[in-house]
Formats: structure tokens, C-alpha cells, sequence
């Protein structure tokens, strides 16, 4: 259950990345696991809702992308799925492959909401941003 | 995207941006982890992160390994578990060791091992073990900043594991068999443990000890020696 003290750090990194747009215009969050990240998507996902409120972020989603693993034959240059977590090159039968994708946990992407302020009173751009009211 | 709604009679238009960021989420703590294993390399010290399901015999391995170098080398141990200082406690006669206790967490993290080692004595240790929890899925997500992970597969395990958990063996260095002296009586095949290890990592080395009866011990410390040795020459231009 590694899961959670990842999707924690993943929520910090959100808020981070989305400076200077407060959390409750964060919409969806986009990530990216593959076969050999080591972690279970659907143990992600419970994580992030369980969490996701501590970090003001009540109003995100989370999207999980799935990736394919994929290597490189560093004898042939050839590049492969990896399948079964079989490390041999299909054309050459090296072992010497380099994973090129499939074994990280990433943040892709954001989709974050733009409040046009020039049309909207303090008040109304206040309650939509999630800022509380004084 | 745009949405709209109304307020008061004023549109408040809402629009949709992506913000694309593509980071490891991890990225920093392999990092910080990376840094740590240059200082300690520059240090002289071979970092061992020893990775294995409960009962693989990671203590015993290192109780045989601290007893065969007799203080003939300076070894510490960081020995994780969930709950009691009893590895501690049986190593504590053969090795300076301290014990990590995680309180339930499945895996070592960098700040607590950075934790153990500041609380052992400071001495210019040659070895560093780190005991990881015993564990064979979550411990391989985790840089502990060493410079080898080694994973202990013992014969009453099976040799079907390493198939079975794909992270731990393709990001392990070597891959220790132990309990040798229960394969008599056990249903395990050594090459096929290794072949089904070295289809996931093909440059697994690959050795057998017996922690009980000593056999393959010699072999063990001297090929950790071999290592020291080849990362003296790697991070410190052959001094």
C-alpha cells in the first residue's frame, strides 16, 4: 500500500505545478502508470479520492492513462513491447534492453479552469475559486 | 472549453486549459537518492539495499556475513521491520546496527534510513546493509540510495517467484539463494530459479549460500568485496 504515500506527494506536486491557480479550479488531474511502475491503478485512484480533499483539491478528478512497457535492445537498437516481462530482444534474443517507457508514475497533465475576471464581480470569482468568504 | 453561467444577470465565462507538465512523480526523491549515493561513494562505502520476502533469511545472511568477516571489515547494518527491535537485537553482537521500525508502512524511504545512519556510530564504514521490510512488491519502488539491491530467494519460497514479482528482480543487481541446505527436501530447482530470474534481468548475477551450514558464504563476501572495489574505481578515478 505504497499507493498512498505516492498519490500524497502526486497531490503536493499538483499543486505546485498548478501555482498560480488555486486548487479548486484544478479540475483533472492526468497520470500515467505503467506495468512495471509498481503500483496497482485501481489502489491510485482510492487513494486519491481518499486524499485528495486534504489538499483542497475536492473538486479534481483523477484520469489514469495506461501505458504499454516498452524497451530498446541496446545490441540491435530495436524497439519492442515488452511482453510478459520478458527482457529479451524478439529479433536478437539480447538481454540487454533498456526500458524506454512503461516502469514510471507521471504527471502528464492538468486541466485547469480560467475564471474570465473581467467579467465576473470579486464575489462571484471568490466562490467559484473556492476561496473563502470573509 | 467554455462554460458559462449566469449571476445576477452578468455571464461569468469559464474556460478549460490543459497545463501540460509530464514529471516523474517521483523524480525528486530519486534525485536526493542519487546525490546520497555519490557521497557515499566518494565516502568508500558500498551500499546494499537486501530485498526479500519474510523469512527469506536476509538476517541470517547477514549474521553469517558479519561473523565470516570477524571485523576483518567495517560493516554497519539498518534493519527494517514493522514492529520489534528483534533483528537488532540478534545482530547486535557480530555488527553496529539499528534498528528501523516503520509502524506499518510495507517499505524503507530515504529519510528514514537517512535517520538510521545519523543515529549509528560515525565510523568510515566499507558496508552498509540495509535490511529492507520483507517484502518482494513495494521495496522495489524505492531508491534507498544504495548502490545494489540484492534479492534473497530462499528454496522453500519456490522458484516460481521471480516471474511472479517482475520489479523486484529487473531492478536488483544480484540475486542470492538461500537456504541451500533445506533443497533436499524441498520442491525447488535452482536453474529454474534462474532462468526465470534472467528472463526479467538478464545480467542478474546469481549465487547460493547456505547461512546455517556456512556453504557459499566465502563466495558471497568476496564478490561483495569484488563490488566495493569496482565502485572505488568507478567514483573515485581508481584511488
Amino acid at each position: 500500500m505504497h499507493e498512498v504515500s505516492l498519490v500524497r506527494s502526486l497531490l503536493s506536486q499538483v499543486l505546485m505545478a498548478a501555482e498560480p491557480v488555486p486548487p479548486a479550479l484544478i479540475r483533472k488531474v492526468l497520470v500515467s502508470v505503467g506495468p512495471l511502475t509498481g503500483v496497482e491503478p485501481l489502489l491510485v485512484q482510492q487513494a486519491f479520492d481518499d486524499q485528495r480533499a486534504a489538499f483542497g483539491l475536492d473538486r479534481s478528478e483523477l484520469e489514469i492513462e495506461a501505458t504499454i512497457l516498452e524497451g530498446v535492445c541496446l545490441d540491435c537498437d530495436h524497439l519492442f513491447e515488452i511482453v510478459d516481462f520478458v527482457f529479451h530482444c524478439p529479433i536478437c534474443d539480447s538481454a540487454a534492453i533498456r526500458v524506454t517507457q512503461g516502469d514510471g508514475f507521471f504527471l502528464l497533465r492538468l486541466e485547469v479552469e480560467d475564471i474570465d475576471s473581467t467579467l465576473c464581480t470579486t464575489a462571484v470569482h471568490d466562490t467559484l475559486s473556492g476561496k473563502p468568504r470573509n | 472549453m467554455t462554460h458559462s453561467l449566469e449571476n445576477r444577470g452578468t455571464e461569468v465565462t469559464i474556460n478549460t486549459r490543459t497545463v501540460e507538465i509530464n514529471r516523474d512523480v517521483a523524480g525528486e526523491q530519486k534525485r536526493d537518492a542519487a546525490a546520497l549515493r555519490s557521497e557515499f561513494a566518494q565516502q568508500g562505502m558500498l551500499v546494499i539495499n537486501l530485498v526479500a520476502s519474510p523469512g527469506a533469511g536476509k538476517t541470517s545472511l547477514l549474521e553469517s556475513t558479519a561473523k565470516h568477516w570477524a571485523g576483518s571489515r567495517k560493516m554497519a547494518v539498518l534493519v527494517g521491520d514493522i514492529a520489534t527491535n528483534r533483528d537488532a537485537e540478534r545482530l547486535a553482537p557480530y555488527t553496529p546496527v539499528r534498528q528501523l521500525t516503520t509502524g506499518g508502512a510495507c517499505h524503507l524511504e530515504l529519510p528514514l534510513v537517512k535517520r538510521g545512519l545519523a543515529d549509528l556510530p560515525q565510523a568510515n564504514y566499507e558496508f552498509l546493509f540495509i535490511e529492507n521490510i520483507g517484502n518482494l512488491v513495494c521495496p522495489a519502488s524505492h531508491d534507498l540510495a544504495e548502490h545494489l539491491r540484492i534479492v534473497v530467494l530462499s528454496t522453500t519460497e519456490g522458484d516460481d517467484k521471480p516471474g511472479k514479482y517482475p520489479k523486484m528482480f529487473r531492478t536488483s543487481q544480484a540475486m542470492v539463494i538461500s537456504k541451500l541446505d533445506l533443497l533436499p527436501y524441498v520442491p525447488f530447482v535452482v536453474e529454474s530459479a534462474i532462468a526465470d530470474a534472467r528472463r526479467i534481468q538478464g545480467n542478474l548475477e546469481t549465487m547460493q549460500v547456505s547461512a546455517l551450514n556456512g556453504s557459499g558464504i566465502a563466495d558471497w563476501c568476496d564478490w561483495l568485496d569484488g563490488q566495493r572495489a569496482k565502485m572505488l574505481r568507478q567514483f573515485q578515478g581508481g584511488v
